[in-house]
């Protein structure tokens, strides 16, 4: 089976969202009175304007690429990474999750410490002390401007708090 | 309230050591940032913006027009010393000042850079005062229609300029103006893809989407490919830049700052193709054009009057018309916002001590760039050392704090989060956010006009075409789009041509 351009399974894709929207996410997501007077005042005007548009888009750029003449597909900027890239990327997905788990939990400053130190872990940096002093003194220098100084109610912990 | 009364209270407001500070801490950090390959000075402004919530709001916009200011300086310095642009805008300064850098003159090409860079500044702050206020006197008599179309005309430039698809510009744009729709609707106050969560009800949060589309997609680049290894630093060498060769460049400085200052007070077009347009006029007109790119001192002269001379012209529809002129300005509407301030015409009624403060502290900003620029130049060799794979992981941090800190809203991080997943996504499949996130801007801005002009209307589309205004609007989209679209039809049948068969 010939491999479809990039901008083929964009456009594709691009459709189908476009058609959850008229069809699924409009009628679902958004409510209209019942006293509108007229249609061009309704709430649902703007989004169905919007979501026929992106249809229209990914169309045409279905069609351009099938159409017209083949654009190049534009792979290799993004070839040839460092070994185990897709795992990296789905560590980081992780980490992102529980880094806003651990919020609630342990507080900002130090779900934020533990992040630093956890990212540098899946980067492999090679300056571990230098992490090790940034990812505690950079949350908390940034803790001390945000809570002394603007006035922001950082969260903290149930375990280690802060003054 | 006369002008000279409107310049004396900006005076007042902005003759405090704090805004001197300000403005000053702002070009520091812009001009540091736009040296690290990595950090654009659109990452720049956005993670500075949340530490200017707790600053009073003449403070927090010098603080961001510093960044922005020195953020563009910033991105020629690398470009210079090790070929790699800290910014788009600076990838022209790379084609003579790289040459420059490796024949051992790169404290040359660096002081050029810095002075074109300040005039050009100087020129283009001088453009924003003179226009600015004309422009808004004029916006003072627009109503409900007139806006819609500008807005429109606006957003088919920014869709069309701001990538090398015409066409995912497009997507971009609408993607950008849905995302815009979600919370209670403007007019009946019925709910939008709010879906019964109550964090959703207000919309979602603009520095989460900004930051989320902005700075996250590049940490996650990193992690796709991490490498702390960058270019040799070339060293500065024995030669400076003379006065002689400042005055022979003059014109060419003068003539970047102008296509900068035409340009960047069009909404949508940004620095990049400004340095670009200055450099080749530079080339076409000089005795010297044989020398250009080979390392001609008035190559870089060009390039970076041409990206300087954006800055203050971009200020000009935003603080006029209230429509961001380029990304960077799209931050600093949202930062306006923040502190209560809604740019455009009425601004210059209500709250025209702080235009006026601002022009002054532009006009103060050239000078301090002066000052930062030439310390930065000698510190580039520490600055280039920073390790990214300890850069990104502060960044993250930063983020985090950052969007936390704008609503006190965890939810928001997480927003800001899966921002940033599909920024990055769209990053992979080269589809711009530039336009994705001016659209997020101008999207209520445009419904919200278009609705109250069909209720003053009783829905009678009429009211969109009633004066000349709107009919100017029309005809500049309409032209504007038949441009785009011949260009891309133009590219494309370049770019095919010059594959081979």
């Amino acid at each position: 089976m010939p491999r479809l351009h990039r901008n083929i399974w964009l456009g594709l894709i691009v459709m189908l969202f476009a058609l959850a929207l008229a069809f699924v996410l409009i009628p679902v997501g958004v409510s209209s009175p019942r006293s509108v007077r007229s249609i061009v005042l309704s709430p649902i005007l703007w989004p169905t304007i919007i979501a026929w548009m992106i249809f229209i888009g990914g169309g045409l750029l279905v069609g351009q690429q099938l159409l017209g003449r083949r654009e190049p597909d534009h792979l290799d900027e993004w070839a040839n990474p460092r070994h185990g890239a897709w795992f990296r990327l789905a560590a980081l997905a992780v980490l992102m999750a529980g880094y806003y788990l651990a919020i609630a939990y342990i507080g900002m400053v130090w779900a934020s410490a533990l992040a630093f130190l956890v990212l540098t872990l899946i980067i492999r940096s090679r300056y571990r002390i230098t992490a090790l002093i940034v990812a505690f003194a950079l949350p908390l220098f940034t803790y001390a401007f945000f809570y002394h100084v603007a006035g922001v109610p950082i969260p903290q912990g149930e375990f280690i708090r802060l003054p | 309230m006369s002008f000279l009364d409107s310049l004396s209270l900006g005076f007042g407001l902005v003759a405090h050591w704090q805004s001197l500070a300000a403005l000053f801490c702002g070009i520091v950090v812009g001009v540091f940032a736009g040296a690290i390959p990595g950090i654009s000075a659109t990452m720049a402004v956005a993670l500075t913006l949340p530490f200017t919530f707790a600053l009073p709001p003449i403070y927090g916009i010098l603080l961001l027009l510093g960044v922005y200011k020195g953020g563009i300086f910033g991105g020629s310095i690398p470009a210079i010393l090790i070929k790699t642009p800290g910014t788009p805008a600076s990838s022209a300064t790379v084609l003579d000042g790289y040459p420059m850098a490796e024949q051992g003159k790169a404290g040359k090409a660096l002081g050029m850079a810095l002075y074109a860079s300040c005039t050009a500044d100087l020129i283009s702050n001088l453009a924003l005062i003179l226009f600015a206020g004309w422009l808004a006197s004029f916006a003072l008599s627009f109503g409900p229609p007139e806006f819609f179309t500008l807005i429109l005309f606006s957003l088919t430039i920014i869709a069309g300029v701001s990538g090398a698809s015409l066409l995912k510009g497009l997507i971009s744009a609408c993607l950008g103006l849905l995302l815009a729709t979600v919370g209670l609707d403007l007019v009946y106050g019925t709910e939008r893809f709010v879906f019964g969560d109550p964090n959703l009800m207000g919309g979602l949060n603009f520095i989460a989407v900004l930051i989320g589309l902005f700075a996250i997609p590049e940490i996650i680049s990193f992690i796709w490919n991490p490498d702390d290894s960058h270019d040799k630093v070339r060293s500065l060498g024995q030669h400076h830049v003379t006065f002689a060769e400042y005055k022979r460049s003059f014109k060419t400085i003068v003539r970047g700052s102008l296509i900068g200052v035409f340009l960047g007070s069009i909404p949508g077009i940004g620095a990049a193709p400004s340095a670009f347009l200055s450099y080749s006029e530079a080339r076409r007109n000089s005795p010297r054009k044989a020398n250009f790119g080979k390392g001609e001192i008035e190559g870089v002269a060009a390039a970076e009057a041409g990206n300087n001379g954006v800055a203050g012209a971009t200020l000009i529809p935003l603080l006029a018309l209230g429509v961001p002129g380029d990304v960077i300005t799209a931050i600093i509407i949202g930062a306006f916002m923040i502190h209560g301030l809604q740019p455009g015409p009425m601004m210059f009624m209500t709250n025209a001590d702080i235009i006026y403060a601002l022009f002054i502290g532009l006009m103060v900003s050239s000078v301090l760039l002066l000052l930062v620029g030439s310390v930065a130049i000698r510190l580039f060799r520490f600055i280039a050392d920073i390790p990214r794979s300890l850069l990104f992981p502060s960044v993250l941090v930063l983020c985090v704090f950052g969007v936390y800190a704008v609503n006190n809203s965890v939810f928001d991080v997480v927003v800001m989060f899966l921002m940033g997943w599909l920024g990055y996504f769209m990053l992979r499949v080269r589809m711009p956010a530039a336009p994705f996130l001016i659209a997020f801007i101008l999207g209520p801005l445009l419904e919200d006009n278009f609705r109250q002009a069909m209720l003053m209307s009783g829905g009678n589309f009429e009211i969109l075409f009633r004066g000349p205004i709107t009919w100017f609007f029309w005809t500049v989209s309409v032209i504007s789009i038949v441009a785009l679209v011949r260009n891309e039809l133009r590219e494309r049948r370049s770019r095919f041509a010059e594959e081979p068969a």
